[in-house]
């Protein structure tokens, strides 16, 4: 079983898959990666829509240019356009998560929060089993699917779920696995890995927060930012440590209680 | 004689079953002949318009020669429509040895197949997959790079990559925190300068990067088209040099698999999007065949016509029995898709020319030129001796949809149309290229002459026919009268009608009398019951003419004598029946200025033959009698109780006679009726139909009784025409109905009147008592009494001058 798992009462429980994206061109690409892992396994599915209000004063101040991923530079919008343009995306986020919801009948909730985003990312994790950490691709072609091993871990014949997952997952998107660990526990091992990651392009990241070499918020946003793909990470509870209170974030799916 | 009978005795054989057949058309030389020269001359343009009636055995002669003169030419070579690549509305033609274009078409089939799961593998091949990965890995890893680059220069001048939905914005970092604007405000004017500096060219830098982007995408994808066509090139050129082996030397195909290879290597991905749906067909992907499937049909061969050279049949000899535009030329269908029609080159469709090309076509005339267009077209491809398909719809500009215009087909082949004499006199006549295209006619006789030669052929060919229709033998004695109703049919003693058709019907139902009675031999009995029944089948109409003539409703009468009334003889025509009644013909005479009314002319009832016949007999009269004094007579002439219009000069005599008995007063004897035309010089000519007309007469007689004194005055020159019924033969054998050939009129009135007709003496006058002395008489006592009245009324006009 990769995916899902037995409950207490010997029902088969689905993993609850939460995609995470600051925008819609960052959701897009992790959406269909969720379609996929609706299609190999059954999901429940959530969205969080992050609001960086350090991003939107930033963009609202005088003379701030944006670099389009088509390389043009262009005046930032306003504070009242910004907020315009984020709840344009919000609902356009929204939309597709329900109609890939309503595709494979899943179960689905959404929610748009405001904050600093490795605080909210690791508030979310708690109620869910993955993070899908969205990342728009700037490149249309296809990347191995990346899985990133604790240092030390052996890399040839490895079944272990995210192993599995990944092969899995690679295989729907017309790829392959490729498998990476950092060369010690070190922050230049973990600096060179980065490096690495972001000279390859990859298709998928997977991690697991449980071992493997990014386990805090901090770690997983440069993680995201070096990989410059959609980053997947299971066992996303463990970044629990992080957080500064057990709120879920969003409310989880109605369905049986975690654990 | 009245009906010469052929001597069974003479045939020389008890039963055609003992004869040998004659399974060949007799009497026909002259069109066998010609038919023989269509077929075997080479030229151009000898095309063949076979005429004659139906039942001669027309159809059988042609396809019997032709396909004796088939079987000794080669097979003709096949033709296929295929794709052209470079302009796919217009198909190529091509020209193949005979048998090789289902070769080829399976060969086509078998290559996509083929490649339908050897190119897919091929591309999932890890040879592939490590190129193509390698090619991904480059291109990605070198943008990917220039990013990490960025990002890290970024990092180390205290920028920060902040992403936005409109795309990526930079900030400056201080101290680990965004410089927001409040900050950025409280810094002094340098540091300002020097962090929009710097913002500004890591903008222009990544800016520059991301631009790079679509180019190194670019790159890629050419690198990775190499890559496919290189892999492409290799299944595709291995594969298709099999069917080139399978080929070698006919250039055309040649040079169409070398476009084909092109053509498979820049499409290699229809192949792969084929392997991506595999599973959803009902076979597994090893069984499953390729070539069926929409986007395969542009590696598609269209056979239009191939021959098998190993069936010995030789060149073609096709029939079509609807002679349509789209049936002779062939046609381009069109499919419904998304409410749009769409054609392509497998959608075209061969037609008659094409399966005949190289040998023969035979059509029936009449249903060519029925069919909207296709004489027009026939006569196009024969011109410009090819094939073109262009639709009704195109010809007429009816169609806007998209259409295809496919090489035209080299056309050589013989056509032989099979009509009547008519269709071919008006084609003659009207239509200027007939006779350029169709230089030759086989024209088939309707009888042949009867003598004891003929008689024992025409045996010959009845026990073939009998054979062939599978029938009982005829004995001596059917033959011989199946023999006398050949001479019937073709209406003289002296001929044998060569419809066999309506022979080979009539055997066909004695076949089955004899049967009923449990004979093993068609006699002349159940011949003679096949003849009757078939015209008791179609003598509804002759019946209801008899019955009203005996119930009085029409009059005729056939005893006594009548002052200026005749028994005129009509027969009227009813498909394959034809049968004789008289008809009251009448005349009125007085004085007048020399005018005959003719009141069927007068109402339009009377054809454009017997306007002539009636002009024909005033010349007569007036040439005849009183030739010193103006003609002075008024007279009319009726056909009574005629209703349906007359046409033909056969009554003309009956017409003078009744004429001569209104001007002599001597009354005609009725039990005598007349048929035969007349010349001025009052001789008395043949006419048509002289059987029906007696046994039409003597029918109406014998429902009233027959007197012994009745008969028919028929023209001398009819007399080897006679072939009556048995039953009119006998009643003249016993004296009770009369048979009476005249050649002139002086001898037809003669017998009517019952006195001598009279001829001019020595004094130039006729004996006074005679017809045509009374005629004279009356026609000089009419003049005179004109010349009294003409002076009488110039003495009025002298005396009211005065």
């Amino acid at each position: 079983m990769t995916a899902s798992e037995t409950g207490p009462t010997g029902s088969v429980r689905r993993k609850r898959v939460l995609v995470c994206a600051a925008s819609y061109a960052d959701a897009r690409d992790a959406m269909r990666i969720a379609e996929r892992l609706a299609r190999l396994v059954g999901i429940d599915l959530g969205g969080l829509f992050l609001e960086d209000p350090e991003a939107t004063e930033l963009a609202a101040s005088p003379h701030q240019r944006i670099v389009t991923a088509s390389g043009m530079l262009v005046l930032a919008p306003g504070r009242r356009q910004m907020q315009l343009v984020m709840s344009g995306e919000a609902r356009a986020f929204r939309a597709e998560l329900s109609r890939i919801a309503e595709r494979h009948a899943l179960r689905w909730s959404f929610e748009r929060i405001s904050g600093e985003p490795v605080r909210c990312l690791c508030r979310a994790a708690q109620s869910w089993d993955m993070l899908l950490i969205g990342h728009r691709r700037l490149l249309d072609r296809r990347g191995p699917v990346l899985v990133l091993r604790p240092a030390g871990a052996p890399s040839a014949a490895d079944d272990s779920e995210l192993s599995e997952l990944a092969s899995r997952l690679a295989s729907a998107l017309g790829s392959y696995v490729q498998q990476i660990a950092p060369a010690g526990d070190s922050p230049a091992d973990t600096e060179a890995l980065l490096d690495r990651i972001g000279r390859l392009h990859a298709a998928l990241v997977l991690t697991d927060a449980t071992d493997g070499p990014f386990c805090t918020g901090s770690g997983l946003r440069r993680l995201v930012e070096a990989a410059r793909c959609p980053v997947l990470v299971t066992g996303a509870s463990a970044l629990r440590g992080a957080m500064e209170h057990d709120t879920p974030i969003p409310p989880g799916p109605p369905g049986p209680p975690p654990g | 004689m009245l009906r010469r009978r052929c001597d069974a005795q003479a045939l020389g054989f008890a039963s055609t079953a003992e004869v040998e057949g004659l399974d060949r058309l007799i009497g026909q030389d002259r069109a066998i002949d010609a038919i023989r020269l269509a077929a075997g001359i080479g030229h151009r343009d000898f095309n063949l318009f076979v005429l004659g009636a139906s039942g001669t055995g027309r159809h059988r002669a042609v396809t019997e020669l032709l396909r004796e003169r088939a079987r000794d030419l080669p097979v003709p070579c096949d033709w296929a429509y295929v794709n052209n690549f470079a302009a796919p509305h217009k198909p190529r033609a091509l020209r193949l040895p005979p048998g090789m274009a289902t070769q080829l078409r399976q060969a086509m089939e078998d290559l996509v197949d083929d490649l339908a799961i050897e190119i897919p593998a091929l591309f999932e091949s890890e040879e592939y997959q490590t190129q193509r990965r390698a090619l991904d890995e480059e291109y990605g890893q070198r943008q990917e790079a220039a990013m990490t680059e960025f990002a890290e220069k970024a990092k180390r001048e205290d920028v920060a990559l902040m992403r936005t939905p409109m795309g990526f914005m930079l900030a400056a970092i201080r101290n680990g925190e965004v410089v927001k604007s409040d900050l950025y405000n409280t810094l002094d004017e340098k540091e300002r300068k020097e962090i929009d500096e710097k913002i500004a060219r890591l903008q222009e830098e990544l800016s520059q990067i991301l631009r790079e982007a679509p180019k190194l995408e670019r790159e890629l994808r050419r690198k990775v088209e190499e890559l496919n066509a290189g892999m492409a090139e290799r299944a595709v050129s291995d594969r298709v040099a099999e069917v080139e082996a399978e080929f070698a030397g006919q250039d055309n195909v040649q040079s169409y698999l070398a476009e084909v290879r092109q053509d498979m290597i820049a499409n290699a991905a229809l192949f792969l999007e084929l392997a991506a749906q595999t599973g959803k067909g009902p076979f597994p992907e090893a069984v499953r065949k390729a070539h069926p499937l929409p986007v395969f049909q542009r590696y598609a061969v269209n056979v239009m016509v191939s021959g098998d050279p190993q069936a010995g049949i030789g060149a073609p000899l096709e029939t079509e029995d609807l002679p349509t535009l789209d049936r002779l030329t062939g046609r381009i269908e069109h499919a419904s898709e998304m409410g749009a029609l769409v054609t392509n080159f497998t959608m075209i469709k061969p037609g008659a020319l094409h399966r005949a090309n190289g040998g023969f076509l035979v059509l029936d005339a009449r249903r060519v030129l029925a069919e909207p267009m296709a004489w027009q077209a026939l006569k196009q491809c024969l011109q410009s001796r090819a094939i073109q398909i262009t639709s009704m719809a195109e010809r007429l500009s009816l169609m806007s949809t998209v259409s295809l215009e496919p090489d035209p087909i080299p056309l050589e082949l013989r056509v032989v149309l099979i009509g009547d004499r008519m269709l071919h006199a008006l084609l003659t006549m009207l239509d200027p290229d007939f006779a350029d295209l169709f230089k030759l006619q086989a024209d088939f006789e309707d009888d042949m002459p009867r003598d004891e030669d003929s008689l024992r052929l025409y045996a010959r060919l009845i026990a073939a026919r009998a054979r062939k229709d599978g029938i009982r033998p005829l004995s001596a004695e059917g033959t011989a009268r199946l023999l006398d109703e050949a001479a019937r049919m073709a209406g003289d003693s002296r001929k044998l009608s060569l419809r066999l058709d309506a022979l080979s019907d009539l055997m066909r139902e004695a076949d089955f009398y004899t049967a009923q009675a449990g004979r093993d031999l068609i006699g002349a009995p159940e011949i003679e019951r096949a003849v009757k029944q078939r015209e008791t089948r179609a003598a509804r109409i002759r019946d209801r003419v008899q019955e009203a003539i005996e119930r009085g409703t029409i009059l005729i009468d056939t005893d006594g004598g009548r002052v200026g009334q005749v028994n005129g003889l009509a027969v009227t025509g009813l498909g394959g029946h034809a049968f004789g009644h008289p008809s009251r013909i009448t005349a009125r005479v007085r004085m007048g200025a020399g005018k005959l009314v003719d009141i069927e002319r007068e109402v339009e009832l009377g054809g454009p033959l017997h306007s002539k016949g009636v002009l024909i007999l005033a010349g007569y009269l007036t040439a005849t009698y009183v030739p010193d004094l103006p003609f002075s007579l008024h007279a009319s002439l009726v056909f009574e109780q005629n209703y349906g219009g007359v046409d033909g000069d056969s009554a003309s005599s009956a017409e003078l006679y009744a004429l001569l008995s209104a001007l002599s007063g001597l009354p005609i004897d009725q039990g005598l009726a007349v048929t035969g035309s007349v010349n001025q010089e009052g001789e008395v000519q043949a006419i048509g139909g002289v059987n029906e007309k007696i046994e039409g007469f003597f029918e109406t007689c014998r429902r009233r009784g027959l007197t012994e004194r009745q008969g028919v005055l028929i023209p001398k020159s009819n007399i080897d025409h006679l072939m009556l019924k048995q039953e009119v033969v006998d009643a003249v054998a016993e004296g009770r109905f009369r048979v009476i050939p005249v050649a002139t009129i002086d001898e037809g009135i003669a017998i009517l009147t019952g006195r001598p007709a009279g001829a001019r003496g020595a004094d130039g006058a006729f004996p006074p008592d005679s017809v045509n002395g009374l005629v004279e008489a009356r026609l000089r006592d009419f003049a005179e009494k004109r010349r009294r009245f003409g002076r009488g009324g110039r003495n009025d006009r002298e005396r009211e001058e005065r």
